[in-house]
């Protein structure tokens, strides 16, 4: 299982955080100074401050943003000094290694982190305005995470206070009170629903054993190319067409793997819908495939993507050209490696769709004459078979169609998730520790921020 | 096998071997590709072959002809064969790789193109 998503993460937090009520070694300072940069690192990349936020939503940001802006500062422990287990080390990060309950906690927060910082890298460099990624970057999204995450931070808080003289409990019960206040403000009542919960980050192996392995570690390192390719300034457009072919090529992979699971333990009311959508999915990936195959920018593929594509070719062909699927392959696995392949294709899709307009307009995009409408400048070459510049006004098909393609990967994945019964749906409960909380806010007077914001 | 030159291309007469085998193997990735299901197994395999022919050669597009009694392995063949001789030339220095990928998929292209081949559960209505 290569494979985390941020409900993993959380989910792994949640236990971990119950962990804290059972008997453990004491809390050293260190440790807990190192949760507290970590809490605070990880929503820094939740509420996301550099974001410009949509109109409508900017009252709301800008409340989160302040929600942050309040995030304690560190409180000093007592001077007096006898057993405590407090100590002053400088703050480290906490050792992955540790065994400790709030070390791996800290851990796996760092780890939701990183995968924010990653997640929010990527959608500011592709700038795919309206595409899933950015979806799920949204507040509306990361609201309800925040909500998991200042929950696990108020019951960590008065769990390690225990563990301090009580000269020095303060240091962890201001930080509880912190996220108390935060939940009374953002409403822990909010359903856990989010599209962000199934961001996932993955870790292929690098020297595949057997079928499950191969796909995974296949389908990381065409995406990863294909991401690379569709960073260049001048792309080719014969990547863009292989991306779509690839893209049907895991649709109808899918599919084949669907048949042969349908009679057996998914629910089979869904299963004809689902391969319906890959159906129709593929048919969109096919006639963009075609019209990304009409036009060029004379860029070649690099070897690097023909590698990654060729591999994933082979890998999918085997899958599907072995009837029924090879005995050692885990389809629960392989399906669900697929899913998230998808999303990572819906991803690249909406890169993809501001790309014929930009080199359209840089007149980078090139046609046969012969398939262009006729104008006097066009004849020469026309008649010679040459190519020749395509006018932003004549690839409008092509626009058209990197829309409807990209909408039907979006439905594609959606439809995936559906089916594999993930927490993003809206009528999912209230994460449990949010809900378990008392409803008062606690310890008004060893709050260091009053006055937190209200949300409008 | 003896092939007449294709008189198939935009660019009339192929301005080198590398362009002849470039509309080749565009037209062995068309005629793969002819009135399939959406599912079909040789949809992605002329995709692959496309990607390849760019890899030697962006930008070139063949036109079918109805008249041309070669099928997809036979111009796979004599791509392939052309590559060869360029091979031994003053090609690109990268023109080796392209020409091994190429020979890697042949075994697919030829067992998609027998009459025999058994459709994959998954083919349903074509599109």
């Amino acid at each position: 299982m290569s494979t985390t998503t941020v409900a993993d993460l959380l989910d792994r937090a949640e236990l971990l955080t119950a962990t804290l009520q059972r008997p453990h070694e004491p809390i050293t300072l260190a440790e807990w100074r190192s949760f507290e940069l970590t809490l605070r690192h990880l929503l820094h990349q939740l509420v996301a401050t550099a974001r410009t936020a949509e109109p409508e939503g900017s009252q709301s940001h800008a409340a989160l943003v302040r929600l942050l802006n309040n995030y304690p500062r560190p409180a000093a422990p007592s001077r007096r000094r006898t057993s405590s287990p407090i100590t002053t080390e400088a703050t480290a990060p906490a050792d992955p290694a540790s065994t400790h309950a709030l070390d791996r906690l800290t851990v796996a927060f760092g780890a939701l982190a990183d995968l924010l910082a990653v997640a929010r890298d990527r959608n500011r460099d592709s700038q795919p305005n309206g595409s899933t990624l950015h979806a799920r970057l949204t507040d509306t999204q990361t609201r309800p995470v925040i909500v998991q995450v200042l929950a696990i931070a108020a019951v960590a808080g008065r769990l390690a206070a225990r563990d301090f003289f009580p000269e020095d409990n303060h240091v962890p019960e201001s930080l509880a009170c912190y996220a108390e206040h935060g939940l009374v403000l953002l409403g822990r009542d909010q359903p856990a629903s989010s599209a962000l919960l199934d961001l996932a980050c993955h870790a292929p192996p690098q020297t595949p054993v057997g079928p499950n392995e191969e796909l995974e570690a296949a389908l990381r390192t065409w995406v990863d190319s294909a991401r690379r390719e569709l960073r260049h300034g001048i792309p080719s457009t014969d990547v863009l067409a292989n991306i779509a072919d690839q893209g049907l090529h895991l649709y109808a992979t899918t599919d084949a793997l669907l048949v042969h699971l349908a009679s057996d333990d998914l629910p089979t009311g869904a299963v004809p819908n689902v391969r319906a959508q890959l159906r129709a999915g593929a048919i969109e990936m096919r006639r963009l495939e075609k019209l990304w195959a009409k036009v060029t920018t004379a860029a070649k593929p690099t070897h690097e993507y023909v590698a990654a594509a060729t591999r994933i070719y082979q890998v999918l062909n085997q899958l599907t050209s072995a009837q029924p699927p090879p005995g050692d392959l885990d389809q629960h696995q392989a399906i669900h490696d697929l899913r998230h392949a998808t999303a990572d294709l819906a991803e690249l899709t909406h890169i993809g769709q501001t790309v014929p307009d930009t080199l359209a307009r840089s007149r980078l995009l090139f046609a046969p004459a012969r398939i262009l409408p006729t104008d006097v400048d066009r004849l020469h070459d026309r008649q010679l078979g040459r190519w020749t510049t395509v006018a932003p006004h004549e690839i409008t098909t092509l626009r058209r169609q990197s829309a409807v393609a990209t909408r039907a990967a979006d439905r594609v994945h959606l439809t995936l998730t559906t089916l594999a019964g993930r927490r993003t749906h809206p009528e999912q409960a209230a994460t449990p520790l949010a809900r378990d909380l008392p409803r008062s806010p606690l310890s008004h007077e060893l709050s260091p921020e009053a006055h937190l914001p209200s949300l409008a | 096998m003896q092939h007449d030159p294709p008189a198939l291309t935009d660019a009339k007469p192929p301005a080198s071997l590398l362009q002849e085998a470039c509309v080749h193997l565009d037209i062995a990735a068309q005629q793969l590709v002819a009135d399939q299901d959406v599912f079909s197994p040789n949809i992605t395999m002329a995709g692959q072959l496309r990607l390849l022919r760019a890899g030697i050669q962006p930008g070139i597009r063949a036109v079918l002809e109805a008249n041309d009694r070669d099928g997809a392995l036979d111009h796979l063949d004599h791509a392939l064969a052309l590559l060869d001789i360029l091979t031994g030339q003053d090609a690109a220095a990268d023109l080796h790789v392209w020409t091994v990928l190429l020979s890697e998929l042949r075994p697919t292209v030829e067992a998609a193109t027998r009459t025999d081949v058994a459709p994959r559960p998954n083919q349903g209505a074509r599109s």
